[in-house]
């Protein structure tokens, strides 16, 4: 799996990182158990600093996406991945509102903005499709 | 005899300076980082080959200064190790006109207009055998264990005064009374190069990794096969050089024809230089010159660190938390002058050596 990061981009690094990291998983390239480098390691190849790293790995861990172990280092969650439950419901809704806003301000229809969802939800799922640039 | 070797040596030397523009990453020129395309542009072409002409020139210049000087005054240690100088000097000026020389045509280029950079990483890339065991060394320390072993027991039989270096006709030139302290220094020696071999050859798999955006697939295959061409060679040459140290130790014991020691040890050395320069030819810095399937082309331009790279051949990057880092100019690694660790294994690696000579001495 190859993880893209855009130094120049608005969106921050460790943002980037985390999607990437969940994109990953949700593609099963990262499958549960995978070990994933270690802060210094990552942080190494991608040249950033170590905090930008951890922060990222942070969140994925009380996310619950990722574990980070003493000894066996940080890996993908192996047991049960985190659920689509009531609060993730909401923090989504709460996420999308804004962007569907957005779409019918600029005269998207409904239509077209669920044809986008769909081509996403599938693409991602597709191992490798993430590299269409 | 010690002339030829000394011209073949900066023979060797100017040919590696000579092709180091050729076998560095097709994403760098002259220490400026450039998009994969322009290294094929006439222009650059053009420079790189005025590069490879000025420093074949001043080799021989300096090789037929060096050769004059010699057999006027017959002071081959002293204009040996003048000359070692005067090149590193010069070649180094030499580069530094040429990257001067790219970054003004960098500038008058837009090449980066419509594309974005990118920093391309594998989660799973250290996951994958990079390099070859360390185990492997378990036979470079039962080598080492073996010498000092032979030197405590047969302690004995090494004669009272131990010949240090000989001439080309196999006289001694320098000897040293026999002490414990005296006859352990070689296998010292031994100890410290195979601890350095150990650490370079975990050092390979550690440094960072670093995919060209354009192609980063193709790139990733041919960075996992650099590193484990080198790491092969570590583990050659640390076993050559343990096994020459070996070598001399068993003729302070037995008797051991000096002829076959010294061209035992230009072999050894030789075999080593021209690997390095063959290995680095056919492998390319980063593995840039190993044929792999082209993989997928990406649209993105390879991330432009420029800014870090301190005339173009010094890294310092205080963000980056990597030690070791590919050289841009050149086949291997460099330190990241920005990390402290960076600067106490410099001082080390000139000062473990020193210390040794003094207490040795």
């Amino acid at each position: 799996m190859l993880m893209k990061i855009d130094l120049e981009s608005d969106v921050p690094i460790y943002q980037q990182l985390h999607n990437s990291i969940m994109e990953g998983i949700a593609s099963k390239e990262l499958a549960p158990g995978d070990s994933l480098p270690s802060v210094r390691a990552m942080a190494s190849d991608l040249g950033v600093n170590m905090h930008t790293v951890n922060k990222a790995y942070q969140i994925l861990k009380q996310e619950g996406f990722i574990q980070i172990h003493r000894q066996k280092g940080v890996v993908i969650q192996p047991d049960q991945m985190p659920p689509a439950d009531e609060p993730y419901l909401e923090s989504l809704t709460g996420k999308l509102r804004p962007l569907i806003s957005e779409a019918i301000c600029r005269g998207l229809d409904e239509k077209q903005f669920l044809k986008i969802c769909e081509k996403l939800y599938n693409d991602i799922q597709k191992v490798g499709e993430q590299w269409k640039p | 005899m010690e002339t030829i070797m000394v011209l073949i040596f900066f023979g060797m030397v100017a040919v590696m300076m000579a092709v180091t523009p050729y076998i560095t990453r097709k994403t760098e020129s002259f220490g400026v980082t450039i998009p994969e395309a322009a290294y094929l542009d006439p222009e650059l072409k053009k420079l790189r080959k005025q590069y490879a002409a000025v420093i074949i020139v001043f080799s021989i210049l300096l090789a037929a200064a060096l050769f004059i000087a010699v057999s006027t005054s017959q002071l081959l240690q002293t204009g040996f190790a003048l000359a070692v100088l005067v090149d590193i000097a010069g070649n180094f000026l030499i580069y530094l006109y040429f990257h001067r020389k790219m970054k003004a045509i960098k500038k008058t280029r837009n090449w980066a207009a419509g594309k974005k950079q990118a920093i391309i990483v594998d989660p799973k890339f250290r996951s994958q055998k990079l390099i070859f065991s360390n185990a492997w060394f378990l036979i470079h320390a039962s080598v080492t264990a073996a010498t000092f072993l032979m030197t405590w027991l047969c302690y004995g039989r090494i004669p009272d005064r131990i010949a240090m270096h000989y001439d080309f006709n196999g006289t001694p030139t320098d000897w040293v009374e026999k002490s414990y302290r005296t006859v352990f220094e070689l296998p010292t020696v031994q100890l410290f190069l195979l601890i350095l071999f150990i650490w370079l050859n975990t050092m390979i798999a550690k440094s960072k990794q670093q995919l060209n955006a354009e192609r980063p697939e193709a790139s990733l295959e041919q960075n996992v096969r650099f590193r484990r061409r080198w790491s092969a060679f570590m583990i050659i040459t640390g076993l050559l050089m343990i096994l020459l140290f070996f070598a001399i130790q068993l003729s302070f014991i037995v008797p051991i024809p000096i002829a076959w020691l010294s061209y035992g040890g230009m072999g050894a050395v030789l075999l080593i230089v021209v690997g390095a320069v063959l290995l680095s030819v056919t492998t390319g810095q980063g593995g840039s010159r190993i044929r792999v399937g082209n993989g997928a082309v990406q649209g993105r331009f390879q991330y432009d660190d420029d800014a870090y790279w301190k005339l173009g051949v010094f890294y310092f990057n205080r963000n980056d938390p990597s030690l070791w880092v590919e050289k841009r100019f050149g086949s291997g690694w460099t330190l990241n002058f920005a990390h402290p660790a960076g600067w106490i294994i410099l001082g080390l690696i000139i000062l473990i050596p020193l210390l040794l000579g003094v207490f040795f001495s």
